[in-house]
């Protein structure tokens, strides 16, 4: 290849790198390390920015979690794994309301996944209708992805209080002591959970939206002739082939909703039943224990690197593909 | 749009807006009236002089109070062009400090800062602050210093030293309706009141309808640890030893699980289970809602700083609550005659900038501590001067006036000498044991503990486990 | 289409049950927005109502207001376009340079660089986030766009959107290129990046509306006032000791949406095709 020619700089000094022609192995090798070393240049902006940024970090969270740290950040004392055995509860102290708050994150997904997927599974087969104006709901439902999560809460903020009285007939239903929904234990989390649903309803029903459309007409067409009614094609036809998208809005719902941050901290920041990653939060914005928040850290990151692969090993035997 | 997709797409909004308008009138059942509460609007700062010595200033009171400040800074400036003190907004106390840990990392520090009671020992450990103390005495000021508010110099004279200069200083109050107080037949111009007497008031003062619904509760009530902190410093019991961590040594263990802290949350728990009190939640959501509802009348009495007076009383006034709004002391024991804490905050000097700098802090907190600006300060937000020599000005004696509830607040932080167990405690962890406090009284309040003494010691233990490895970071 | 492949043409019940389904569910995912647009105009008042009592009194100046009230909302505004358009630049090159490399390129260790971007998506930013800030703080770049923008120039999402897209053209013409002699670095200038316009404006999109919408990083390494992002700047708004002010705080609120919906409607066809590329085929 002779690059010469060019004007990219990049190819020039590659070609002042390049060996002279000759026919030895050597030529080969040097060959493949220019090509390395070319590589290296079209992928150094990216890697520099994740080893800065990704890499680093992460292995020195894993240091700082290994230590006592001091308001600035920098570790003073080694402390082993302590912290994350204060964490998961197993030094024998008792105390649980790490755990409780990893509890209460699963917890949270759980109100969240499902209903969302679900919800908008049947909000795309709606929008499937060959209606007039179809158009204009479809970017109804869509238009929560534009809404930021924070407008979402500091809007939801403010229907869950009391002073706005757009839940009273709600607390008087559910009879609960406080005023707020936000303010009692019992209907926090939920409320939480329903603003999400809320705001996650635009990215699930594009993706719930392709994944029918991708369904061949055939398909249909020929279960219609043979006289299937529409629940049946429904169960057997539609969503079989719809299992690839729903693994997808599965594995990427979870792992999203167990890092749920900004809704916790517009609508119960003082909640003492909240998810772990506030806690994480607390721990180091508030009482600025880096070391004690890293180990939190790390640990979120093997609960969702081990709950990605569960899914996938356990949800991928039952997805049928085309 | 091609033309029919228009004509639906008007149509479909025809219908949303029609179905609901016909919704919204069967929701509609209000009672409050929408009148409008002042508007807030920013004061921009004066420009800098040429050839002035920048001084950074920090501050995190926002709204009105934060205008006001920035209103006392542009007086400053306007008075003299040596120095240009630069405010900058950080948001909230919790915000400054740990703007201010961030920056103890970076270099990146102002060279004056207003800090919380609660940031006192963080300040002291950043290792980087100048006590006030040292400039007072070498101006030959130290008579400023005497005629000090005495409660709020000796919030932040630890150990002999005074090390931040108080700005801003208020103190917990019992607000009370006094409309709803005559309507019982209740005494509203008794500041001293107990624990017992509270009680019967909370009773006298909750209204019932016919149906047996709840229209106005008799008090309600929020999670905060400051009215924990006041209730400790009342009954001369201390938060923490040793000496609530302010004779030279600092705190090694918070005590706050004791006898008055397990009464407090039994008092304020057995009128909610009474039905006489409710109780809104914690910290800033807890406190704003508990506000609105006693604006709205829906409460009669209400815990508070003395700070929101003039916000209260606006707020009464426009939410239908009608009536002047009052002030009561703290609760207390029959007996018991301590003095309540001092809240606010105090303006620390730091040492990262050059002496010119630090001098130009100096300057500004002289400034500050004027008698005239005091007066002024007071005036325009609520908290009260901070140095007796401005009670002598007209514009304060005009103020005392017209809001004669100040006068009981100041009267309260006068009710007994200085002692390190009335006087706010010092502790290197003292905004998360807040958050223990609060999360505790939340899970009381639910129900998921069945005694006040559990709560507390659930939440002392959780304190003490952080405040021992604070102290090992900062190496004592 | 599904429902569509099995309806009748004239079943009537069916179309009348579609449209009150997609009406009911218009509003009830709308009403949020509206109980915003609602606050909005109901003037300053501590107990406003769901719906104004007054139609004819409506306060529009409100939307005049919020700048009167807080002049930093268009700082705001301006930093997080700058801190959206900074990121989006920055991941688009850096994600297509990577992309491209990993594509076109021959080179020894080519499955340790997928490896990298690949763990780049597997890291959750948690687990960075507070060494992230410690390093920000400690260099002074807090309050600051280099501390904004930086930690998030490279994303492993893009390089795989970018590689998808350019192994779906032609090997051929980039072979040919290279035996004509056009540079590496000229082929993908002149010839990819015009090529692989979908997938740019995809990616560009998805980050600019992800990088608006961020809100706990701005939170961390932003305090001064006129540093914060849109995002962050309008929760500041609630923090007064006077009382709520409803009025201003949802006014904000749906001033900072509109760019983002703006882009939404204007670049619904990419987002889509792109968000849904790995999506359907699993």
């Amino acid at each position: 290849m002779r690059d010469d020619v060019s004007l990219s700089p990049l190819s020039e000094a590659a070609s002042a790198v390049k060996p002279m022609a000759s026919t030895s192995a050597r030529s080969g090798t040097s060959r493949r390390t220019r090509e390395l070393l070319i590589a290296l240049l079209y992928c150094a902006p990216a890697l520099i920015i994740f080893a800065l940024f990704t890499y680093f970090p992460f292995f020195r969270a894993i240091f700082l979690s290994l230590n006592v740290t001091n308001s600035a950040g920098q570790p003073v004392a080694f402390n082993g794994v302590n912290y994350y055995l204060r964490v998961l509860n197993l030094d024998g102290s008792g105390r649980v309301e790490y755990l409780e708050s990893i509890l209460t994150s699963f917890k949270f997904a759980l109100m969240v996944v499902p209903l969302v997927i679900i919800i908008s599974i049947g909000l795309a087969l709606l929008a499937t209708v060959r209606v007039r104006g179809i158009r204009i709901f479809r970017v109804i439902f869509t238009s929560s992805i534009a809404i930021s999560l924070s407008s979402a809460g500091l809007i939801w903020a403010l229907i869950y209080n009391p002073s706005t009285k757009a839940t009273t007939w709600l607390v008087h239903l559910l009879n609960i002591p406080t005023p707020s929904l936000l303010g009692t234990t019992s209907t926090a989390l939920p409320a939480v959970a329903a603003m999400t649903i809320w705001a996650g309803i635009g990215f699930n029903f594009i993706i719930a939206l392709a994944g029918i459309q991708a369904i061949p007409n055939e398909i249909y067409e020929s279960a219609a002739i043979d006289g299937a009614g529409r629940w049946k094609t429904f169960r057997h036809i539609t969503l079989p082939l719809l299992s690839p998208t729903l693994l997808f809005l599965i594995v990427i719902g979870t792992v999203g909703v167990l890092q749920a941050f900004t809704q916790f901290h517009l609508l119960i920041p003082d909640s003492p039943n909240t998810v772990f990653v506030y806690e994480t939060y607390r721990a180091f914005w508030y009482d600025n224990r880096y070391g004690l928040a890293s180990a939190m850290s790390i640990i979120i990151f093997i609960i969702l690197v081990t709950l990605t692969l569960i899914q996938y090993r356990v949800l991928e035997r039952r997805v049928h593909y085309q | 749009m091609k033309k029919h997709n228009l004509f639906l797409f008007s149509s479909i909004l025809v219908v949303l807006l029609a179905i609901v308008l016909v919704a919204s009138s069967s929701v509609m059942a209000q009672t409050a009236t929408n009148t409008p509460a002042p508007t807030i609007t920013p004061v921009p700062p004066v420009p800098r002089p040429e050839g002035s010595t920048e001084v950074t200033f920090w501050y995190g009171l926002g709204g009105n109070l934060g205008n006001v400040v920035q209103e006392v800074v542009n007086r400053y400036n306007s008075s003299q062009s040596t120095y240009y003190v630069n405010a900058v907004f950080q948001s909230s106390y919790e915000d400054t400090i740990n703007a201010i840990n961030a920056g103890l990392a970076s270099g990146d520090l102002p060279d004056l800062a207003q800090v919380f009671e609660a940031g006192s020992q963080r300040m002291i450990d950043t290792g980087h602050i100048l006590p006030v103390q040292q400039f007072f005495e070498r101006d030959g000021m130290t008579d400023v210093i005497e005629d000090m508010e005495p409660a709020a110099r000796a919030n932040y004279e630890i150990n002999g030293t005074l090390y931040s200069a108080p700005f801003n200083s208020s103190t917990a109050m019992l607000y009370i309706n006094r409309a709803a107080f005559a309507e019982a037949g209740l005494n509203p111009d008794e500041p001293m009141v107990t624990f017992d007497q509270v009680a019967d008031f909370a009773r006298a003062l909750t209204v019932t309808d016919a149906s047996g619904n709840v229209t106005r509760y008799g008090l309600g009530i929020y999670a905060d640890g400051w009215f924990f902190e006041q209730e400790h410093a009342v009954h001369d019991a201390y938060m923490g030893i040793p000496n609530n961590g302010r004779a030279g040594e600092r705190m090694t263990e918070y005590t706050y699980n004791d006898a008055i802290g397990v009464q407090w949350l039994e008092f304020l728990k057995g009128l909610v289970d009474e039905g006489v009190a409710v109780y809104y939640g914690s910290a800033a959501g807890g406190s704003s809602a508990a506000a609105a509802a006693f604006a709205n009348g829906e409460t009669a009495m209400h815990f508070a700083s003395i700070a929101s007076l003039r916000g209260l009383i606006a707020a009464a006034a426009n939410g239908g609550a009608g009536g002047e709004v009052g002030v009561l002391y703290m609760p207390r024991n029959e007996g018991a005659t301590g003095k309540t804490i001092v809240g606010g905050a105090s303006l620390w000097i730091t040492d990262v900038g050059s002496t010119e700098q630090q001098e130009g802090a100096w300057d500004f907190i002289k400034f500050a501590l004027t008698p005239e600006t005091q007066a002024f300060w007071s005036v325009n937000t609520g908290y009260y001067p901070v140095v007796r020599a401005a009670y002598d000005l007209p514009e304060m004696q005009a103020g005392l006036e017209q809001y004669p509830q100040f006068q009981v607040a100041v009267d309260q932080i006068r009710l007994a000498d200085i002692t390190d167990a009335n006087t706010a405690h010092v502790s290197g962890i003292f905004v998360p044991y807040r958050t223990h406090y609060n999360e505790a009284v939340e899970r009381y309040m639910a129900g998921e503990f069945s005694t006040a003494q559990e709560a507390l010691d659930s939440a002392v233990a959780i304190s003490n486990e952080q405040l021992e490895e604070y102290n090992l970071t900062v190496g004592s | 289409m599904s429902l569509a492949a099995v309806q009748k043409r004239n079943d009537v019940p069916y179309f009348g049950l579609v449209y009150l389904l997609l009406i009911v569910a218009a509003i009830v995912l709308l009403s949020p927005l509206l109980f915003a647009l609602s606050l909005a105009l109901q003037g300053p008042t501590i107990a406003p109502d769901l719906l104004p009592r007054d139609f004819l009194h409506l306060d529009w100046n409100v939307f005049i207001n919020v700048f009167q009230d807080e002049p930093l909302i268009l700082r705001w505004i301006f930093n997080s376009f700058i801190v959206a358009t900074g990121v989006t630049t920055g991941v688009i090159i850096s994600s297509s340079l990577f992309a491209y490399a990993l594509a076109y390129f021959n080179f020894p260790g080519k499955s340790i660089f997928l490896f990298v971007a690949l763990g780049s998506l597997m890291v959750p930013f948690e687990a960075t986030l507070i060494s992230n800030y410690l390093f920000i703080a400690q260099a002074g770049w807090t309050n600051t766009y280099q501390g904004l923008i930086l930690p998030f120039i490279a994303s492993g999402f893009g390089i795989f959107l970018m590689r998808q897209f350019f192994l779906t053209l032609p090997r051929d013409l980039y072979d040919a290129a290279m035996v004509d002699g056009c540079g590496r670095f000229r082929y993908l200038w002149l010839v990819l990046v015009p090529l692989s316009r979908p997938a740019i404006a995809t990616l560009a999109v998805y980050t600019f509306l992800n990088t608006w919408n961020q809100f706990y990083w701005p939170l961390l390494v932003t305090n001064a006032t006129e540093w914060r992002t849109t995002q962050v700047g309008i929760t500041v708004f609630r923090n007064f000791e006077g009382g709520a002010v409803f009025n201003t705080q949802m006014a904000a609120t749906l001033i900072v949406m509109l760019p983002t919906l703006i882009l939404l409607v204007l670049g619904q066809r990419q987002l889509v095709s792109g968000l849904t590329a790995g999506a359907v085929k699993g």
